[in-house]
């Protein structure tokens, strides 16, 4: 049985014409059981808005990322970022804080402790 | 000439082989030499354990392999094959347990290149007390032409075949030693070994357990392989052949020697290991992921990832492991690396590009203050690098 996890996306309002900012939301675990059919959700954003997609991911109520969810945000983070979007992330719980930056992550998508400063970020 | 001379040449002319071969393999290691004339020591009393096995069957022949031989095998290639099937045999289970018995005694080797240094140590004594003997008994029977031959091919082939074949042994031996890491680091690479696997089911013993004991015969069963083909090739006069079995061996050798991960100290005090100060599934999370990335080939995103783990978990052997073997397949040296980079005619390739740092590079071009035409040259610039990587994987080579 898969372990219960979601992914909530909604749209965020943008100033600048032509860019496309969205919000989503984890929740729960990613592992092994659920990893790839919610990656899909991220996979079809990214297939429905190819360019100037900008992604705001809200990690507060996600409790754990598998190895393989990791290697997913990376993949995400560079088909954006190749269509001229950016990924930001934000409330991120300290034990995946921490696992990002081993992993150097960090290194490519900014970390913020509240939306409205990842929103600030990504609309300015 | 007297018989005392006789053998006081034979140890000269046995000792002078010895001493170039020391001097050639171990004359950097200088921290180690008393345990090296250790386990020369080792090889030394390994044949006189040979003579006391063959004076024992003198008085018990219903225990003896040689006369088991003669008795059964009447087609004199088989009698032939089979007799040097069982002197290879004998003579690396002396080598192999003389290895164990003194690493078990001194605990002296802390790394897998340790293993095959000291087995190489422990052949190079064994080749000396053979020779002795050998060359004795060719000066007694022999013309000088044939003593000649006798020391020069024995000095430079016996010799090297020996450290060969239990340099072999020794590198399995110390797989074996460390496969409480080492099949930690295969695991997350997603390998299992099937036969430990059903050998630990089998004898309810643990996954590594098993793994321990399939390492060492395989490396026994190796060494004692190459050995009997060694002793038969020389005994039908195949010169050429065993002098290729030799060299091949040798650079294989040399191969495992020169590799990082063959020099890392897996051995350590419990009580002085350091401890983690990540939390433990945390850990794991980033251990699967380099175990992913590493079976992807993104050896240096490994490397870097390593070394950030390193930080956090100084003490870890399987991160040492993993950082070892990216820094390897990334050696422009690797001969794996150099057989892609052959058949593909370029000069450097693939691997070396990171993903993160591939990210990292456009972004830094991108805020840059450069004309557009100067970043989109840098991007094109970073994206045939990528290219060739993905061509390279493409290959699955």
């Amino acid at each position: 049985m898969a372990t219960p996890a979601s992914i909530t996306i909604e749209d965020v309002e943008s100033t600048t014409p032509g860019m496309v900012v969205k919000l989503a939301k984890f929740t729960g675990q990613l592992d092994e059981s659920n990893v790839d059919e919610k990656a899909q959700q991220i996979y079809q954003l990214i297939e429905q808005n190819p360019a100037n997609l900008n992604l705001i991911f809200d990690f507060e109520d996600l409790e754990y990322m598998n190895s393989k969810s990791i290697g997913y945000l990376t993949d995400w983070y560079g088909k954006v970022y190749e269509n001229g979007g950016k990924i930001v992330i934000a409330k991120t719980r300290p034990n995946i804080l921490d696992i990002l930056q081993v992993v150097g992550l960090t290194q490519l998508i900014k970390t913020f402790s509240t939306i409205d400063e990842a929103k600030f970020a990504i609309t300015h | 000439m007297s018989n005392t001379f006789l053998w006081i040449i034979s140890g000269v002319l046995s000792s002078i082989p010895v001493l170039v071969w020391l001097y050639l393999l171990f004359s950097d290691r200088k921290k180690e030499k008393k345990l090296l004339a250790l386990m020369f020591s080792g090889g030394i009393i390994a044949v006189l354990t040979v003579f006391l096995l063959e004076f024992f069957w003198g008085y018990f022949p219903e225990f003896d392999p040689f006369k088991w031989v003669e008795n059964n095998i009447s087609n004199p290639t088989y009698y032939y094959v089979a007799l040097f099937i069982v002197v290879g045999i004998l003579e690396e289970l002396v080598k192999q347990m003389m290895v164990r018995y003194v690493d078990s005694k001194k605990v002296i080797i802390q790394t897998i290149n340790d293993s095959i240094r000291f087995g190489i140590a422990a052949a190079l004594g064994f080749a000396f007390a053979e020779n002795i003997v050998y060359f004795y008994m060719v000066m007694q029977n022999e013309s000088i032409q044939q003593v000649i031959i006798t020391v020069l091919f024995r000095s430079i082939f016996t010799a090297c075949g020996h450290m060969v074949f239990s340099g072999i042994f020794g590198y399995y031996f110390g797989i074996a030693k460390f496969t409480i890491d080492i099949s930690l680091q295969k695991g997350l690479e997603g390998k299992k070994h099937i036969l430990a696997l059903i050998l630990g089911r089998i004898f309810r013993i643990s996954y590594a357990q098993a793994l321990r004991e399939i390492k060492i015969l395989q490396g026994l069963l190796t060494a004692m392989g190459i050995h009997a083909v060694f002793n038969f090739l020389l005994q039908l006069n195949q010169i050429l052949p065993s002098i290729i079995i030799v060299v091949l061996g040798f650079l294989f050798l040399r191969y495992l020697l020169q590799r990082k991960a063959g020099n890392l100290i897996l051995i350590s005090d419990i009580d002085e290991k350091r401890r983690s100060n990540m939390g433990k599934n945390d850990e794991d999370v980033v251990l699967e992921l380099v175990g992913l990335w590493f079976e992807q080939k993104k050896f240096v995103d490994v490397m870097h990832i390593c070394e950030r783990l390193l930080e956090r978990d100084p003490d870890n052997n399987v991160v040492k492991l993993f950082k070892a073997q990216a820094m390897d397949k990334l050696d422009p040296n690797n001969p794996y690396r150099k057989i892609i980079e052959t058949m593909l005619g370029k000069q450097r390739n693939s691997q070396e590009v990171s993903t993160i740092a591939y990210y990292r590079q456009k972004k830094e071009i991108a805020g840059k203050n450069l004309s557009e035409n100067q970043k989109e040259k840098l991007f094109r610039f970073i994206d045939r690098k990528k290219d060739q990587e993905d061509e390279v994987f493409k290959l699955k080579i």
